[in-house]
């Protein structure tokens, strides 16, 4: 999809007033948080296991390179096509090649978010195929022409009403009466309506959770069993996957999935977690005739130099998410793109650009919460403060922002005289604001008090409350 | 014109701050450095490996019966069906241990190499794994992938000695197993769910409706 990141505060602002959205969004806390809190307790050694996997993932990104070239002889080896994306243009035009070599008509797509990322629907659409999601959620969305709002729950958003609405309008013309119907009905219609096409589709589409370069292996962890269908009935299997997906082998996968099923849904296992190698065997009497695999790179490869190489660790989750107090207010749709939550706010900047996301860094409280669930320890507030400190250097805070933090950096290299001022300003302060203990507006800082009153301060500085405990202990 | 691939692995070292990959070697030694050479931490559990599969089998929201010798399991699978709306045709995965079933008269059964006209699937499942409850099942000539996933009944057979601890112990076994690995490697635990409806766990999303595990006793 294309990015409207840039319209975040619009956005943000739509979706506090949407009631349904916010009926909605309870549910995530009741659901993901409350399951994965209880298995991450059962654990001997979660706090061990999450040491492990961050360990994982920084050795295999510091030899991405070997561990790439090492995947790809194996893909090969098992008698696979690997093939190479630097951009979200080439990813598209090396699987819709494949489709048209296959002469396919029909694709039935697994749930993957770098296909989300590459526009990959969008350009199987224009090439005229007809493109089928199968997992429920991502079927629900592509019905209501919606992108995901949830990376492991893309229609999270959305009420029973709304799919009900829905179904009847795509599968019954709009003949049904009922206005809400119960969700074994729904899931059992969306089944048959799914089945069909998963039986006669010509091309496979499936992400891929994680890739082993031991045996140029994927990993696909599903509950509904859409993935291993979409890769086991039609002929061709395609899969798309970020280079940094990669681990160097099956023990360390072990790892991954350990942390994947419980930090994502909450699961010990999902009920379905299915290792494929290649195509069918000449022995085999089901499977596709061909595999391809779809490296894509996107931006990855710049991420590798410097701090943001960490984010690369992400095995998207989404815990992060479901424990962000701002996602958890505004749903995943205000981040404008891909990636929501506090994974998306730095991810997001890293592949779209910082000059047009400018408000996903600042959407943030830094509570930590994510960081302390993160199964890989990514510091995604540290991150985001980072992206706050790019966005000053390159220009991109507005003027008056830039303006007034030059004046506090002046006067913070000048301790006595930022004593002084602090002293003054905040005694000021203080007396103009004591009847009410807040200002609902501020002179220079309009755009802020505009959404916040600013708290009016408390007596003293605290620089001087500082000297003065310091004094009274000594004392 | 360089190709994508020499352009992205250039970036890769470029970014890494060297101009030639390491060889395999130092990339596994510097692995063993990084992680030690213990495992990952995993689950425990106090009684044995049998009741903790069992366990979270069940868990799982699966079913299983225990048959004493592979010739019962006709019997085992005709009483699993009798309450359900199942038909009487059970389709096979061609397994050379299926061949040791006695099936009685009230079934009728058919070899399948594949799952499409199956609403009742039975295959054999090489390990179970005791950490999740986990059945894994291997795709090959005798045990095709799309038997596991398109009836509405799956029903599987699992020796109980083919129980083991952990995934690390699967890849243990399985790394000496010839033709591993396979095209589909499956771990199964459960029968297929979704709670992409408002967050209300459905089962038999896409998959099967129920799984069903025959346990077998003895190493005949």
């Amino acid at each position: 999809m294309e990015s409207r990141a840039h319209l975040f505060k619009p956005q943000a602002r739509e979706a506090l007033q949407n009631t349904d959205l916010q009926q909605a969004l309870t549910r995530v806390q009741e659901g993901f948080v409350g399951k994965r809190k209880v298995l991450v307790d059962q654990f001997p050694d979660f706090e061990g296991l999450r040491d492990r996997g961050q360990a994982i993932k920084d050795h295999t990104l510091a030899h991405l390179d070997v561990y790439l070239e090492q995947f790809e002889a194996k893909v090969r080896e098992a008698g696979g096509h690997v093939h190479w994306a630097e951009t979200q243009q080439e990813a598209q035009e090396i699987i819709v090649d494949i489709c048209r070599q296959e002469n396919a008509r029909m694709v039935t797509k697994g749930k993957t978010m770098a296909g989300e990322e590459v526009q990959l629907n969008e350009a199987l659409d224009a090439a005229g195929l007809e493109t089928v999601e199968t997992d429920l959620g991502e079927y629900i969305i592509q019905l209501a022409k919606e992108p995901p709002s949830h990376i492991i729950a893309p229609a999270i958003h959305k009420t029973r009403q709304q799919i009900t609405e829905l179904f009847n309008e795509h599968h019954h013309h709009g003949t049904l009466k009922e206005k809400l119907r119960e969700v074994p009905d729904l899931v059992d219609e969306a089944r048959g309506i799914l089945r069909d096409k998963f039986l006669n589709a010509d091309v496979g589409i499936t992400g891929a959770n994680c890739l082993v370069a031991e045996t140029g292996s994927m990993f696909l962890v599903t509950n509904e069993g859409n993935g291993d269908l979409t890769h086991s009935l039609p002929r061709v299997h395609v899969a798309i996957a970020g280079i940094e997906k990669l681990v160097p082998n099956l023990d360390d996968a072990s790892t991954i999935l350990r942390l994947l099923a419980r930090s994502a849904t909450g699961q010990e296992m999902t009920a379905y977690t299915t290792m494929v190698t290649g195509p069918a065997r000449a022995e085999d009497t089901d499977g596709p005739e061909a595999f391809h695999i779809v490296l894509i790179d996107n931006g990855r490869t710049r991420m590798l130099e410097g701090r943001f190489r960490e984010m690369l660790r992400c095995i998207r989750c989404g815990a992060c998410m479901n424990h962000c107090p701002v996602y958890s207010a505004i749903g995943g749709h205000a981040y404008g793109w891909v990636y929501p939550g506090p994974m998306g706010s730095v991810l997001t900047p890293m592949i779209v650009g910082l000059d047009k996301t400018r408000d996903l860094p600042n959407a943030c409280t830094l509570n930590g919460r994510c960081q302390s669930v993160c199964p890989v320890r990514i510091p995604l507030p540290d991150l985001l403060r980072d992206l706050r400190e790019e966005q000053h250097d390159q220009g991109l805070t507005p003027k008056t922002t830039r303006y007034g933090l030059n004046i506090w950096a002046w006067f913070a290299r000048r301790p006595r005289l930022y004593g002084l001022a602090a002293r003054v300003g905040i005694g000021l302060l203080g007396r103009l604001g004591r009847r009410r203990g807040r200002f609902r507006k501020l002179p220079l800082a309009g755009a802020w008090t505009a959404g916040r009153d600013f708290p009016a301060p408390q007596k003293t500085t605290f620089q001087a409350a500082w000297q003065q405990r310091k004094k009274e202990k000594s004392a | 014109m360089s190709s994508a691939r020499d352009r992205i692995l250039g970036k890769i070292r470029s970014n890494l701050g060297r101009t030639t990959a390491p060889d395999a070697a130092a990339a596994s030694s510097s692995r063993l450095a990084a992680l030690g050479d213990e495992t990952s931490p995993r689950p425990v559990w106090d009684d044995d490996d049998l009741s903790r599969f069992l366990r979270c089998f069940e868990a799982a929201a699966a079913t299983w019966a225990r048959v004493d010798t592979v010739a019962d399991t006709g019997d085992a699978v005709a009483t699993y069906l009798a309450d359900k709306p199942a038909g009487n045709t059970v389709h096979l995965a061609p397994h050379p241990l299926l061949d040791d079933v006695s099936w009685p008269n009230t079934l009728t059964t058919a070899r399948a190499t594949h799952g499409r006209e199956a609403l009742v699937g039975v295959s054999v499942a090489e390990l179970g794994v005791a950490e999740t409850g986990s059945l894994v099942l291997f795709s090959g000539a005798d045990t095709p992938t799309t038997l596991n996933f398109l009836p509405d009944y799956h029903i599987v057979l699992l020796r109980m000695d083919a129980v083991v601890p952990h995934f690390e112990d699967v890849w243990a076994r399985m790394r000496e197993r010839g033709g591993f690995p396979p095209r589909s490697f499956n771990f199964i635990t459960g029968p297929s769910r979704t709670a992409d409806v408002e967050q209300t766990l459905q089962l038999g999303a896409h998959g099967p409706r129920s799984l069903h595990l025959i346990l077998v006793a003895a190493r005949d």
